[in-house]
């Protein structure tokens, strides 16, 4: 039965002669292949496929996925913020994503059933169009407004600027929102500042608006009108970087005092460096501030 | 290094661990013993019997060869006997008892050996299979590397007083060498 061998070494046929036991035994019974199991495999609770499944369940059943509902629509998704309907973008997607997994397995063993998965995820896809109807319409109202700044820009600027000094009192969150809001929507200046940003012509048009606007305001009431013109854009900055409150003018008049002692004045072409010289320190200063808070901890 | 025989000294001269390493072609499933971590035209000419169209010879593309286990063993002997013991039973399954070994294989409608493409899943899941039975066998210590635990199967077919079953680091298929080095370098410590 077991006569011919394959072909080892002499030393292996040496040692099979010299030893008992040290081969096989030719009457050996084989055993069945092992098959590889899945039971061996531990799957991370939080594992990123698991957004593919619900409930971690290979497949829902057309009853667990029955529907009353109907898609959004237009009318009821234009009254919600960017946020809900960004949320409600990834919502929609998650939910395509497991039907067209899941129709997928259907589809694989030719059953019918996958069509309720795909009307479910039509419904959803209707929804997702009519979202991005609502973003496109945004998008289009505010490229009107800024064309339309474009002609009547001056005429509103002024006339934020009259009603902002005519108003007694503008410490109040709600004049701080309007100027918040004004510096972004017109000049492009985010409330806070970082690494990424990059001064341009139209920054520093609202720095000079913001930083003038500001010291007109206060400089009466605070009794620094002895200051006069502001000279050059280091001041104006000096200005707009305080808060919008009598405190914080007073604060920019005195360094304006020290500024002058030196008598610098920036030349216009000088404007843009200068600026972004100014933001860079105040962020490297606040990383190095964060950074000492840490060490601290 | 893999092109003959190595015996328990030679293996100890130069810096090889008890050790066997199994390779798996991701072509067609086959599996190639090995006392070194290498493929070489030596195992495919000592392990393929009567190859036919569903066993043909493998060509030995390095590219082809994936580590599917590694085997560690208490010393070099026993190393040694395993591998030997590990080619015999290749060679029944192939000539001395094929009739039952076939009895055993998975089949499609047409009754032949069950395939997808060109790949048959049966030839690594015997290897495995053989691998328990040789340390049932000679009842040896035995620690194993899986590429994957999965390969493993159920508990039930290893003896666990014997045999502790480990993960090799999930290496690219280009790392593969250096995965396998470390695990000898961990069995030499």
């Amino acid at each position: 039965m077991f006569k011919q061998l394959a072909k080892f070494s002499t030393s292996a046929r040496s040692l099979a002669r010299s030893r008992k036991q040290y081969r096989i035994s030719p009457h050996i019974k084989l055993r069945p292949p092992i098959v590889p199991s899945i039971d061996n495999i531990e799957i991370k609770e939080d594992h990123a496929l698991w957004q593919f499944f619900e409930d971690k369940s290979f497949v829902r059943t057309p009853e667990q996925i029955t529907f009353t509902g109907r898609a959004w629509t237009v009318q009821e998704l234009r009254r919600k913020s960017f946020e809900d309907l960004h949320s409600l973008w990834y919502v929609c997607l998650k939910e395509r994503n497991k039907l067209y997994r899941e129709s997928h397995v259907y589809d694989q063993i030719e059953s019918l059933r996958s069509q309720e998965f795909e009307g479910l995820s039509e419904q959803i896809r209707q929804t997702m169009i009519h979202i991005r109807q609502v973003i496109t319409e945004r998008e289009m109202a505010v490229r009107n407004a800024q064309a339309e700044f474009e002609v009547i820009g001056d005429e509103y600027l002024d006339e934020f600027k009259d009603n902002y000094l005519k108003e007694e009192n503008v410490e109040t969150d709600e004049w701080y929102n309007k100027l918040e809001r004004l510096q972004y929507a017109i000049f492009g200046i985010p409330d806070v500042l970082d690494t990424s940003l990059i001064v341009d012509v139209k920054f520093l048009e609202g720095v000079r608006y913001i930083g003038q606007l500001k010291y007109e305001k206060f400089a009466s009431s605070i009794g620094r009108e002895d200051i006069g013109k502001l000279r050059d854009i280091a001041e104006i900055y000096t200005v707009f970087e305080e808060s919008a409150t009598a405190d914080g003018v007073k604060e920019a008049c005195q360094k304006i005092d020290e500024y002058r002692e030196s008598e610098l004045v920036i030349p216009g072409s000088k404007e843009i460096q200068v600026v972004q010289g100014f933001i860079d320190d105040k962020i490297k200063q606040a990383e190095s501030d964060l950074t000492e808070e840490e060490i601290k901890e | 290094m893999a092109s003959k025989f190595r015996n328990a000294n030679w293996l100890k001269v130069n810096g090889f661990a008890p050790q066997i390493f199994l390779f798996r072609n991701i072509e067609s499933g086959q599996v190639i013993y090995s006392q070194t971590p290498h493929v070489g035209k030596y195992q495919i000419k000592q392990q393929f019997f009567r190859p036919n169209w569903e066993n043909r010879k493998p060509s030995k593309r390095r590219d082809l060869w994936r580590p599917m286990a590694v085997a560690e063993f208490e010393n070099y002997q026993k190393a040694i006997q395993a591998y030997h013991a590990l080619v015999e039973l290749r060679y029944m399954r192939e000539v001395s008892k094929r009739k039952e070994a076939e009895t055993l294989r998975r089949r499609n409608e047409y009754q032949q050996i069950w395939y997808s493409g060109q790949y048959r899943p049966t030839w690594s899941q015997e290897a495995t299979s053989d691998l328990s039975t040789v340390v049932d066998e000679f009842k040896l210590k035995t620690k194993i590397y899986w590429d994957s635990l999965w390969r493993k199967g159920q508990d039930k077919c290893w003896n666990t007083e014997l045999v502790q079953h480990t993960e090799m680091d999930q290496m690219s298929p280009r790392d593969k060498f250096v995965v396998l080095d470390e695990i000898r370098e961990k069995a030499l410590k």
